[in-house]
Order: C-alpha cells, then sequence, then structure tokens
C-alpha cells in the first residue's frame, strides 16, 4: 500500500511537471501562430493595400484554428458595418482565443488593434510591425530557453516526487 | 435596404441620431456633417438641420438653435470607420476628394490637404464630409429604350446624355446600362463596359457594383476615363462602353477611336442644350462625322427629350 502510495505521488509530481513542459511548448506554438498572422496581416496591407478587414480575412485562409475563425470573425463584423469599432471588435472576438493563451500574451494581443486609422500604408504596417517584432523577441528568448526550462520542469517534477516520498518514508 | 445602408453609414454611438434620417431615406439626396457645426441634411432641394435629438427641421438662414453638432473627434471617428479604420486603402480615391463606401453612396471629404511636388497627395485632418446618396431609379429610362436600337441590326445607336448638374444624368445612364446589358422580351442583351472613373455609375465599393448595372456589364472602378476606355476595349470586348462626363479633349480622342472600331457609345456630358454641345470646339470631331445618333436632353425630374442626328424630337 505505502508503495503504491509513493508511486502515485511520484507520477502526479512527474505530471506536473510534464504538464509545465507541455505549456511551454504550446505558448511557443500560439505565439508563433500569431506572429505568422500577424505577418499576413502586414503584408496584405503594405503589398495590396487591402483593408483591415480584407486583410483578417485573406489571412483567416491561411491560418490554423481557431485564428482562422477569430480572423473572420472579426473581418464579417467590420464588412456588415456592425456600427462597432475595430478595436472592440478584436477584443470582443478574441475571448475565443482566451482559452488557448497564456494572460500575458492575451492582454498584449488585445491590445495590438489599438493604433488604426493611418493614412499611409507604411505608417498601418509600422504599427502592426511593433507587435510582430515584439512576439519575435518573446519567441526568440523563448526558444532559446526551451531546452534548459524543459529540463528543469522535468528534473523538478521528478525530484520533488522523490523528495515528497522520502519525506514520507 | 437602402434604409439599413443609409444606417450602416453611422457608427454604433450616432445610430440613434441617424435612424430617422436612415427611414426616410427615399428623398434623402446629402448628409453634410462639419466639426462642430450642425449637421445639414437636405432633401428635394430643401435643407434642414438635425437636431440634438434626432429630429430634423427646416433650417432657417443661421437659426439652429437645438442643432446636433459633432465634434472633431466623433467626426474623424466616424471617417475612420467610414474607411473601416483603413483610410491608407482609400488613399487613391481620396487624393480626388471623395471615397464610395458600402451601399454605393459617395463620401466627400475636406480638411487639410498634404501638397508635395507632385500636387495635393491626400487629405488630412478631415473635419467636412459630404454624404451623398446613391439613388438607383428602375426604369427611368424605359421610355426612351425602344429609340435606342437600329431597327435592323438591333444594335444600340452611340447615345449622348445632356443635362445641367443634378438633373439625374447618371441616373438615367445607369438605367440605360442596366436595361441594354440585361435585355428584354424585345432587344437582346449586350455585353456592356462601364468605365466609372468617380465611381458614380456602379458605386462600386471594394470593386463590387452596389448599384445594378445588368448581368452582362463589366465595371473598370476609378479608372481615368481616357485609360479605361482603351483597356476595357482590349480586355473585355464590349458590346457597349458607358462613360460618365465626358469634359476633355483625351475622352474624345478615346472616344473617337473607339467608334472606329465599332464599339457603341453611351456617354453623359454637362450641358443646357445640343446647341451649346455642337459649339465646345473639342466636342467637334465627334459631332463632324456623325457619329451619335441619338441625343438624350434632361430636365426636371427626369423629364428626357430625346432627338436623333437630324434634330429631329423622337421623345
Amino acid at each position: 500500500m505505502k508503495w503504491i502510495g509513493f508511486l502515485l505521488v511520484l507520477a502526479g509530481t512527474c505530471g506536473v511537471g510534464f504538464s509545465l513542459v507541455g505549456e511551454y511548448t504550446m505558448r511557443i506554438r500560439v505565439l508563433s501562430q500569431i506572429r505568422d498572422m500577424m505577418h499576413y496581416i502586414n503584408d496584405l496591407i503594405t503589398i495590396e493595400y487591402a483593408t483591415l478587414p480584407e486583410a483578417f480575412r485573406k489571412a483567416a485562409e491561411r491560418m490554423e484554428k481557431p485564428f482562422s475563425g477569430f480572423l473572420k470573425r472579426v473581418s464579417d463584423r467590420m464588412d456588415d458595418f456592425s456600427g462597432e469599432d475595430v478595436s472592440f471588435l478584436w477584443k470582443h472576438s478574441a475571448t475565443m482565443l482566451k482559452d488557448v493563451m497564456n494572460k500575458k500574451d492575451y492582454q498584449e494581443f488585445l491590445g495590438c488593434m489599438k493604433q488604426t486609422g493611418f493614412s499611409d500604408a507604411k505608417g498601418q504596417s509600422r504599427a502592426l510591425k511593433a507587435y510582430e517584432q515584439r512576439l519575435e523577441l518573446q519567441l526568440h528568448q523563448l526558444s532559446e530557453q526551451k531546452e534548459e526550462k524543459c529540463k528543469l520542469y522535468r528534473t523538478l517534477g521528478i525530484m520533488s516526487g522523490v523528495f515528497v516520498c522520502i519525506l514520507l518514508f | 435596404m437602402k434604409e439599413k445602408s443609409v444606417l450602416q453609414l453611422f457608427p454604433g454611438s450616432l445610430r440613434p441620431l441617424f435612424e430617422g434620417v436612415a427611414k426616410r431615406c427615399f428623398d434623402l439626396s446629402e448628409i453634410r456633417i462639419r466639426a462642430e457645426r450642425p449637421v445639414m441634411i437636405y432633401r428635394r432641394g430643401k435643407e434642414y438641420y438635425l437636431t440634438e435629438k434626432g429630429e430634423e427641421k427646416l433650417a432657417e438662414a443661421n437659426k439652429t438653435p437645438d442643432a446636433l453638432c459633432l465634434e472633431t473627434g466623433q467626426v474623424d471617428n466616424l471617417f475612420s470607420y467610414l474607411c473601416q479604420y483603413s483610410p491608407y486603402a482609400y488613399s487613391e480615391a481620396l487624393k480626388q476628394g471623395f471615397l464610395t463606401v458600402t451601399g454605393g453612396h459617395r463620401v466627400g471629404v475636406a480638411g487639410q490637404a498634404i501638397r508635395t511636388e507632385d500636387g495635393i497627395s491626400g487629405i488630412r485632418n478631415i473635419r467636412f464630409l459630404n454624404i451623398r446618396i446613391s439613388h438607383e431609379i428602375k426604369g427611368c429610362a424605359t421610355s426612351v429604350l425602344p429609340f435606342l436600337y437600329e431597327k435592323e441590326t438591333d444594335k444600340v445607336h452611340n447615345c449622348l446624355i445632356i443635362a445641367p448638374p443634378g438633373m439625374g444624368k447618371t441616373t438615367m445612364l445607369r438605367d440605360m446600362i442596366r436595361q441594354i446589358s440585361d435585355g428584354s422580351d424585345v432587344h437582346r442583351g449586350s455585353v456592356v463596359s462601364v468605365v466609372d472613373e468617380r465611381s458614380e455609375i456602379a458605386g462600386c465599393f471594394m470593386g463590387q457594383p452596389q448599384n445594378d448595372v445588368g448581368m452582362r456589364t463589366d465595371v473598370l472602378d476609378a479608372c481615368p476615363k481616357a485609360f479605361g476606355m482603351e483597356m476595357m476595349l482590349r480586355s473585355m470586348a464590349p458590346e457597349v462602353i458607358a462613360v460618365d462626363e465626358i469634359a476633355v479633349r483625351e475622352d474624345v480622342e478615346t472616344l473617337l477611336l473607339l467608334l472606329h472600331c465599332g464599339i457603341r457609345v453611351i456617354a453623359t456630358i454637362h450641358g443646357d442644350s445640343l446647341e451649346e454641345i455642337m459649339e465646345k470646339p473639342y466636342l467637334h470631331p465627334l459631332f463632324e462625322a456623325l457619329y451619335f445618333k441619338r441625343f438624350l436632353l434632361l430636365g426636371e425630374r427626369y423629364s428626357a427629350c430625346l432627338y436623333d442626328e437630324k434634330g429631329e424630337r423622337l421623345v
């Protein structure tokens, strides 16, 4: 019975460690998707002079779920001239992304459409590019630390389990 | 449908104030918005101002006691909203001082011009908006249409629509295009190309016509007429080309090219009478060759007089 208990404690702490690794990897994946999405949108604005809803709609075709659905929802509402401004629509529709994003990343994502209404495409692109660059930097840091952090989470998970077992023994 | 398209022109915060205006959109011609000044509404040549409660009152000189005045920020926001928060995408249209929005309505803008060596590169600090409501009057060309076809070939005659500003030249042209394109029990439908330099005929929004211009009509939007007519001739193999407001020599030269190629042309021109038009030197080449077989003169309330090339009245 005692050994079964030890095994369960060890499995639990290891599970926590591995789930942290999973979260870390997932965060990198989500942030890369957002970076790609912003990149598409930026290209459509600077190369095709697409309006924001047009850029969102076209980018939605290239993105995976749930970002495709998010972009489509924003562009549809804008094309319908629903009366709300783009920042509100962005924030409102982003609730569907809440579960896939880290809290800090989510807050930053909500604010990235605050600066719109530029009369030249370069100005609009620069405003979006600033967010894209922040994402790039963040991704760079996360990727650099990935191996180290994942190793740490796994080791901590196993070691804390072993430690608790020793204490209980 | 029209009511919705008028209401859609305003962001949510302003919609309750413009609900009444939109409900009576059938005779609405313009909504003029100036920052910190009363919002003015124009219907059937009469001028009204909008109150803070969203009611319309007849404007008398400078007496507008309870007028709704939009703040600078509200005008800014309205303009951004009309551009879908993407003014950069409308920069070419804004250089001309207008943009076409959903529903085919045109928004004239004024503010501070940005001057460069090449001329005006845009407008900033937009404080004045003139929303011109697009009206389609389907069937207004029906009475003249039978006289526009050649009996032997069932082809359309070259036709020039003449009228002073505001008499419905574009509305008449649009309905002619629609009916010629769709055809009828009597006449077959023709392939029509429209060169819509100021987005007034088809009222394109994002390239999509907002007005009914017929099932066989191709539209080249926001393109200079002379250049656009040549492009359409090369690319779309039209039977008829329609353009609004022939005004300069280059337009006439391109029209002559089309007519030499056997393309039929329907065009409009500013003027009070046929005589006045004939006297314009840059139009002489068109009349000398007797290319135009029909001249449609428009008066008040779409009253129309149609003449043939000999000056005989047909309608």
